[in-house]
């Protein structure tokens, strides 16, 4: 009776300690939540940010994992980099460049940190959806904006590198909170036909479709265009959408949606 | 005698013409002044301000190469440009007087990294939008007044990262 009541209190005093100073190597994080859908080319890395404010250094993060895609990451690295102070917090991002197995489509929403190579912790990042795809037919042409300051508009010159001649259907975007208006190609309406080797402007608007946003997005737009009677589609190269404004404002709406 | 005039004459042309030369006051802005000082500007905005978006400032990377991705660390930051030759004076008196920005930073950073197509020769580039103004700059300098004209691009806090392809 003794030794079984010895045994309950170690186990409690264990599980009260080791929950208490994980707790405590943790402290406060929160991170900036996306709408991303980014797709790469086959052999390409997944380029990505995850901004998160911390109230501790965070020098005891040793590994990070995304738990619901852990079986099918090929290799990963990634770069912990701390950035300027914000009120009490710590800005930081964790740059994590990744490559999946043969997995054509998948999506992240959770993010964990290992602390100190014991402690887990999970924290929601939004949903990014990572698409391995086929080498489309348009490429950028001189300058290619990755990184625009807000979601207001997309514009690029591409070329189309295919050999033959397409008529362009429609251009569209995959993500969850944006839809895309006023699409002109070439200034002229998006239903176009290009020739092999034509370059075109391509611009169009972005608003958020409902109340429901995120703090940052990565937009691929996907032009479908016709070829010979069949129907195609081509995803142009991935933008971001946030992440070089950090104003005060986007980062006290990060530290609000916790 | 006949040796002592032309000894006179080699004299004079060896060292005093040189010597009177080297006297001559340098050709310039100030070189008619007779009591020289500061000149005055008057600028004048003749249009503006409109707005020219993802106009070029500087390269953040120095050369061209084949990259998957980029990584930006520093703070961004825009600056004010004058065209047309403008002096420093010119730029301090468009400034000053039409109260532009000299510069714009964005607020908080941390570092980025975005991606890039690792089969073409590129580089980082820093871009922003800038308000444009056109603007009559007078300069009188004792009542001797010289006019140029200038576009001065303010900077704004709108700033774009774009990967600049080589073709």
């Amino acid at each position: 009776m003794i030794r079984k009541s010895l045994l309950i209190f170690c186990a409690l005093v264990s599980f009260l300690f080791f929950g208490c100073q994980s707790e405590r190597i943790k402290g406060f994080i929160v991170f900036g939540k996306w709408d991303g859908v980014y797709v790469a080319k086959k052999d390409d890395p997944f380029v990505l940010n995850f901004i998160l404010l911390s109230d501790s250094p965070l020098t005891n993060v040793t590994s990070i994992d995304f738990p619901e895609i852990a079986h099918a990451i090929d290799d990963m690295q990634y770069d912990l980099i701390e950035g300027d102070k914000y009120k009490d917090f710590q800005l930081f991002n964790i740059a994590v460049n990744l490559h999946l197995k043969e997995v054509s489509s998948t999506t992240i929403s959770k993010i964990t940190l290992i602390f100190d190579q014991k402690y887990k912790e999970t924290f929601p990042i939004g949903h990014i959806k990572l698409v391995v795809g086929e080498k489309g037919i348009f490429t950028p042409q001189n300058e290619y904006v990755t990184a625009y300051p807000n979601t207001q508009f997309f514009q690029a010159k591409l070329k189309n590198i295919s050999e033959h001649t397409i008529q362009i259907k429609r251009v569209t975007v995959e993500n969850s909170f944006l839809q895309i208006k006023d699409i002109k190609i070439n200034d002229k309406s998006e239903k176009q036909s290009i020739g092999a080797n034509e370059t075109i402007n391509i611009y169009f608007t972005l608003a958020e479709k409902s109340e429901r946003k995120a703090d940052f997005y990565i937009v691929t737009p996907k032009i479908e265009y016709e070829l010979a009677g069949k129907t195609s589609s081509s995803y142009i190269d991935p933008v971001f959408y946030g992440v070089t404004t950090l104003t005060p404002e986007k980062l006290d709406d990060m530290l609000k949606k916790n | 005698m006949k040796n002592l005039y032309i000894f006179f004459l080699f004299f004079i042309l060896v060292f005093i013409f040189p010597i009177s030369s080297l006297a001559q006051k340098p050709q310039g802005d100030d070189s008619d002044c007779i009591v020289c000082g500061e000149a005055t500007y008057k600028v004048t905005k003749i249009s503006g301000p409109s707005l020219v978006t993802e106009k070029f400032q500087t390269y953040l990377t120095s050369a061209w190469a084949y990259s998957d991705r980029y990584v930006w660390s520093e703070t961004t930051t825009t600056t004010l440009q004058i065209t047309g030759g403008a002096t420093f004076d010119i730029t301090e008196a468009i400034k000053n007087q039409l109260n532009l920005s000299w510069s714009k930073s964005k607020s908080y950073s941390v570092a980025i990294q975005i991606p890039a197509d690792k089969n073409k020769y590129s580089k980082l580039g820093l871009f922003g939008d800038f308000n444009k103004y056109y603007v009559k700059v007078v300069k009188d300098k004792f009542g001797q007044e010289t006019t140029s004209h200038h576009d001065a691009y303010e900077p704004t806090s709108t700033h774009y990262l774009k990967v600049v392809y080589k073709n």
